[in-house]
């Protein structure tokens, strides 16, 4: 096992690298001067290449980019437009969009494991329908749609909740503030929508699986009641596929959170991804991208560690 | 007899045969068809008869008429055909695996709703000009956001024009990307799967490991910078989205690998079958199972994202109708005019929800142990 | 008894509503703008909407009246204008302290304008004062501009003093780096946090030489989603929005119980549909004519705006300030004539100055209204038989495209929609916009690449006098021959439109697209509870 994590480790560095590779030949591709974006309409050429001599943005390619790879990895490079280094930049925002990610996906697993449950259980049943037909409403509707929804019902018809922005924050963190956990909801809530029925159906699928096992069937012959049966064997071993697969969805929430926040003016990463692609900051959008990268590889891996922890059938060596 | 009767009219052969059922379907589809035709004519859009009209217009009237034409001379051909068969083995009929899963296709309402929907929205799209009240970029500068009305059954936008027109058209932009992409993704993933499942070792390495490269870019971080190099024209759009949806790949994969080691295979591999006809007769028909499923999903996931692409200003440009571009130029009107925001939400949740019910019901209903 | 009682309880009446509008001090205000900050150092700030903190922050040497937008005294009380209008004095105040201690000294001046000026600090502002030879000390509270010996006189020069002045020592001290998000000036607010996306804090400068500001603490709050911000306004979120759209201006006026104020002037700003003279068919003045027939222009921009917060233009220079010809602009500009624009294509098509398969790309920038305008235009042009489409683009591409580049001079675009503002001199709208020298490679704003001899004489002969009676029909003879060339389609000019709440008292909305709060004109204050 140990050495499967290494060889996934070293795998991981190959693909950060070529990963590397293409968003920096994007980034030279993109039309958008970076220089012209910071001198703004009006500047002269002399302004434009003073600054293009300061951005080193007429060096050759490959000196451009080992620049921008060494000062990644020792962490001295500069986003260029915020002034700060680009670690700094990244980490400044990654709390709010991790609060904003980890709540949704509570209140997702919250609502769509018992949701998934119970219409496996009751299958085909009007609860099953209602149940999937919330569902697949869910993942139909737009993000950004129920975030704009949610803010007009609760924030301006209801006024129980703050329309937009991030609450107090202690250190980095707002949830453990009255207000800030406030201003957390609404966008939590329309995030959590997307990840609700995903999961919700893969909890019913998961639980449909493990019912028509065996074992389920031996223990309702030895006379175990129903409700034993369901919560004894059934429900941890349908769990496990579902939380298990948590990890693969961090690229869907992070998508979904770049809608989220620029609607509902949360200032995350998701924002601030936007932001350095317009501002064609390239130290900050190939950091973002390889955080990005780095933290979906560490999904996967985890995601095959537990499958493997679990069922002890599987062996990766 | 039953053919004449049927070369006559689609349905009446049938209906003389006993089977009343089908009958009724190629009955339907024949009413349907020539109600369109019928609208057609009376609004003087089909296009061997329409006069006086704009060549971009005109375009677009000749699609939908060939298209007309065509379904109709299908609903013959495929009457007769039907006839043929059904006469030629009554008893082989309803025993295999695909009559089995057809008659509980039709016995499951969630599947039959997906359908019904799907049908709807593939003939507005097919149809528009005909269905279409007005020209959808068609600016009327004095009737800006006007509330729904008789004349407007879904008001106007904000330059005007009829929402109801453009959420037909827009039907267009929704089904042909979400479509394209997805048949990208089949083929790419679908080459993909095979690839690494047949041959495994080194092969199988390889696409594995790019299929985790493809995983592990952002998505969203990658579509943006392609449309700001390439624009953000529908073939590019179509591109992306057939690139990154690669799903498809894994399950034929582990449906080749499953596969493979079966006796079957190994005797047919020792018979000297070639590879190809052993991929295309063995390995293929198991794994359809899951790719209709997930093609099925698939179609739903890359309309939604086409909609938040082009809401976040990166998508299909004005003045082309799109349900997402019609969405982002709603926003800041919701309040003033929320008709143009919510019917183009509804046509995506709608059109999205139809799809997806649809692989729900699939799935469900082609699961060999499902009793 | 009684009656005294009655007298007792109105005059307490009427004394408690004369003190309810007292200004108050203390209270916080919370202002929404539509995009996010940038930079906090004046020297290299060059967005509007950085510019609301820092204008909270620093002082300027000079301010703009905001009646007749001649400038007024700020930091500098006085100044002199050589007889040759080479060189401006200014006298400054003194006692003047930065947020630290430091005290504000014409060092501090001098060493804000060089650095600004000097290219190899490569500030966006730079061009702002190419006139600029050198900025002079001459005693502690005296500083002098001299202008370069070509430049002068120069007119407009002493506009361009609208700027913050920063500490000279703390700058050198902190590096430029660090100040940009620590910035330390001398205004009547001191800088407190940037949590940046999110809000930045200013409070309450007590030892403010000027005056005392009455608002304790303001929070900026940038909210990119406009539907957003009009909700955060409508519910108090914030207290003032930095831009309304019509929709809601009118929503928000026809129901005052919601409790916004909108507060509407026409701004500094031109917004136009260019063409690239530089090749067919926006070289041929029949195009360009066929494309000004295709559609309403004044109904467009109606429309659009819903009559509130657009005005036609007519011309460049807008009509709040002095030579905008507006009345004889307007007789010259061309009416909707389908049938004659679709004659006109023909004909083009015919001789090939519209080759085959010419599909017209209307660029713009990612603003809605502009997008709306580019697709009225593109609609029209597909109705008379041009294939048409809009590309918007974000600002980055879009400069990129329209700075051309030196393998491809003559530009990759055809026609295009953009906005200027500028400095209340007619030249900061001629120069820059139809000067042959301004149609450069690399930057330059002349994105027409209009070069007409006449019109550079004249612009340029109006900018060495300071006397506004010679330079005035010079600009107006300017004007009548570009907008006669149909250089641009004149599209309109922006009506600057804020809501505010009806706590907010003392805010006058300004054509310069500023927010002042605090300044010689204006001290804003809040009720509170």
């Amino acid at each position: 096992m140990i050495a499967y994590t290494v060889r996934r480790f070293l795998q991981m560095f190959i693909v950060l690298f070529g990963l590397s590779l293409l968003i920096f030949i994007m980034l030279k591709m993109t039309p958008g001067d970076p220089a012209v974006i910071m001198a703004g309409l009006g500047a002269t050429p002399e302004t434009i290449q003073a600054i293009r001599d300061k951005l080193g943005l007429d060096r050759p390619l490959h000196e451009q980019y080992w620049r921008l790879i060494s000062g990644l990895f020792n962490g001295q490079i500069r986003a260029v437009t915020y002034h700060t280094s680009v670690w700094g930049i990244i980490f400044e925002r990654l709390p709010a969009t991790v609060e904003l990610g980890i709540l949704a996906l509570i209140i997702a697993l919250l609502v769509s494991i018992p949701a998934g449950l119970l219409s496996a259980i009751y299958r085909n049943s009007p609860l099953d329908y209602g149940v999937t037909t919330v569902a697949l409403l869910g993942i139909s509707t737009p993000v950004f749609w129920t975030a704009l929804m949610l803010m007009l019902i609760l924030g301006v018809v209801l006024r129980i909740l703050p329309i937009s922005g991030r609450g107090e924050t202690i250190g980095i963190w707002s949830f453990v503030t009255w207000d800030g956990l406030r201003h957390l909801i609404i966008p939590s809530l329309a995030l959590s929508s997307v990840l609700m029925a995903m999961n919700a159906r893969l909890t019913r699928a998961s639980m449909l699986e493990v019912m028509r096992q065996e074992y389920i069937k031996t223990a309702r012959a030895k006379g175990v009641r129903e409700a034993m049966v369901i919560v004894k064997h059934a429900f941890r071993n349908a769990m496990a596929p579902v939380l298990t697969n948590v990890g693969l969805q961090i690229s869907t929430i992070f998508a979904g959170a770049v809608l989220t926040e620029t609607t509902t003016a949360w200032p995350g990463m998701g924002r601030l991804m936007i932001e350095a692609i317009n501002r064609r900051d390239e130290a900050v959008v190939l950091g973002l991208a390889l955080f990005l990268a780095i933290t979906a590889q560490i999904g996967y891996l985890v995601v095959d560690l537990a499958y493997a922890w679990i069922d002890p059938r599987i062996s990766y060596d | 007899m039953r053919y004449a009767l049927s070369l006559i009219l689609p349905g009446l052969g049938h209906l003389y045969a006993g089977f009343y059922t089908r009958a009724m379907l190629f009955l339907a589809s024949l009413v349907i068809h020539g109600g369109i035709l019928g609208l057609a004519v009376a609004r003087g859009q089909l296009v061997w008869m329409a006069h006086g009209v704009p060549a971009r217009i005109l375009k677009g009237y000749l699609f939908s008429s060939l298209v007309l034409v065509a379904f109709l001379g299908l609903t013959w051909v495929l009457a007769l055909w039907d006839l043929y068969r059904l006469g030629k083995r009554p008893e082989q009929i309803g025993q295999s695996y695909w009559s089995l899963v057809g008659r509980r296709f039709r016995k499951d309402p969630k599947g039959l709703v997906g359908v019904g929907i799907i049908f709807m929205i593939l003939y507005l799209a097919l149809f528009s000009p005909f269905f279409a009240p007005f020209d959808p970029i068609k600016m009327d500068l004095i009737n800006v956001r006007a509330p729904p009305s008789p004349k407007h059954p879904l008001g106007t936008d904000h330059f005007g024009r009829d929402i109801l027109s453009r959420v037909i058209y827009g039907s267009r932009t929704a089904l042909g990307i979400g479509v394209m992409a997805t048949l990208l993704n089949m083929l790419l993933g679908g080459i993909l799967g095979l690839l690494g499942g047949f041959y495994r070792g080194p092969t199988d390495a390889v696409v594995m490991r790019f299929l985790e490269i493809l995983n592990s870019i952002p998505f969203l971080l990658f579509a943006l910078l392609a449309m700001s190099i390439f624009g953000s024209s529908i073939p590019i759009l179509i591109l992306v989205l057939g690139i990154f949806g690669l799903q498809p790949a894994r399950i034929i994969r582990s449906e080749v690998l499953s596969v493979r080691e079966e006796d079957y295979i190994l005797a047919a591999k020792a018979l000297g079958v070639s590879t190809w006809r052993l991929i295309f007769r063995h390995v293929f028909p198991n794994a359809i199972a899951s790719l209709l499923v997930t093609t099925t999903m698939s179609i739903g996931v890359n309309i939604v994202t086409v909609a938040g692409l082009s809401f976040l200003g990166f998508g299909v440009k004005p003045p082309t109708p799109d349900w997402g571009n019609m969405l982002g130029d709603a926003q800041e009107f919701f309040r003033t005019a929320w008709w143009m925001a919510v019917f183009p939400g509804l046509s995506i949740v709608v059109t999205v929800f139809g799809f997806n019910i649809l692989g729900d019901s699939l799935r469900d209903v082609m699961d060999p142990r499902l009793k | 008894m009684k009656k005294v009682g009655m007298l007792l309880v109105v005059v307490g009446v009427f004394g408690l509503f004369a003190y309810a509008q007292e200004p108050q001090y203390g209270g916080t205000l919370v202002i929404g703008s539509s995009q996010t900050f940038k930079d906090m150092d004046p020297r290299i700030c060059n967005d509007v909407y950085s510019m609301y903190v820092i204008n909270a922050i620093f002082d300027e040497l000079l301010c703009l009246d905001p009646d007749t937008l001649k400038p007024a005294p700020y930091v500098a009380k006085s100044w002199e204008i050589s007889e040759d209008g080479a060189e401006i004095t200014f006298y400054l105040h003194e006692g003047i302290k930065f947020h630290n201690g430091e005290p504000l000294t014409a060092e501090d001046v001098a060493f804000t304008f060089n650095w600004i000026a000097d290219p190899a600090n490569a500030s966006p502002n730079q061009t702002e004062f190419e006139w600029l030879q050198e900025v002079v000390v001459i005693d502690d509270y005296t500083v002098k501009f001299i202008t370069k010996p070509d430049w002068a006189p120069y007119a407009p020069a002493l506009l361009g003093e609208n700027y913050a002045i920063v500490p000279k020592d703390t700058v050198l001290e902190m590096g430029d780096d660090e100040f940009n998000v620590n910035p330390v000036g001398s205004g009547p607010f001191k800088f407190v946090e940037w949590k940046r996306g999110d809000h930045i804090t200013v409070v309450r400068n007590e030892d403010y030489w000027l005056t005392k500001p009455y608002l304790e603490k303001i929070i900026f709050r940038p909210i990119p989603n406009l539907a957003t911000m009009m909700l955060e306004l409508e519910t108090g979120g914030i207290d003032i929005a930095d831009n309304v759209p019509a929709q809601d201006a009118k929503r928000f006026m026809d129901n005052p119980d919601l409790g916004v104020v909108v507060q509407q002037i026409p701004s500094l700003s031109y917004f136009y549909l260019g063409f690239n003279m530089s090749k067919a068919p926006s070289n041929d003045i029949r195009f360009r004519k066929a494309v000004y027939m295709s559609f309403d222009a004044t109904a467009a921009v109606d429309a659009v705006f819903q009559n509130l917060t657009g005005l036609r233009a007519y011309g460049a220079v807008p009509p709040a300030l002095w030579a905008n010809d507006r009345e004889y602009l307007k007789t010259i500009a061309i009416q909707e004539d389908d049938e004659q624009a679709k004659a006109l294509f023909e004909e083009l098509k015919a001789e090939g100055v519209i080759p085959a398969g010419y599909k017209a790309v209307v660029y713009c920038p990612p603003d809605p209204r502009r997008i709306q305008i580019s697709t009225v235009v593109a609609t029209s042009l597909i109705e008379n038989g041009v294939e048409a489409e809009v590309q918007p683009l974000e600002w980055g591409p879009y400069l990129d495209l329209l700075y051309r580049s030196e393998e491809k001079p003559e530009g990759e675009y055809d026609m295009y929609v953009i906005g200027w503002s500028g400095s209340p001199d007619p030249n900061a709208f001629l120069y820059y916009l139809f000067t042959s020298e301004n149609a450069t490679v690399g930057s330059a704003n002349n994105f027409s690449f209009y070069m007409n001899e006449r019109v550079d004489t004249l612009i340029k002969y109006a900018g060495t006098t300071l006397d506004p009676d010679i330079r005035e029909p010079e600009y107006v003879a300017a004007q009548r021959i570009i907008f006669k060339d149909i250089v641009h389609i004149p599209l309109y000019h922006y009506i600057e439109t804020r809501g505010v709440r009806a706590r907010v008292h003392g805010y006058k909305v300004d054509p310069t697209a500023s927010m002042p709060i605090v300044d010689p004109f204006t001290n804003v204050w809040v009720e509170q509870g």
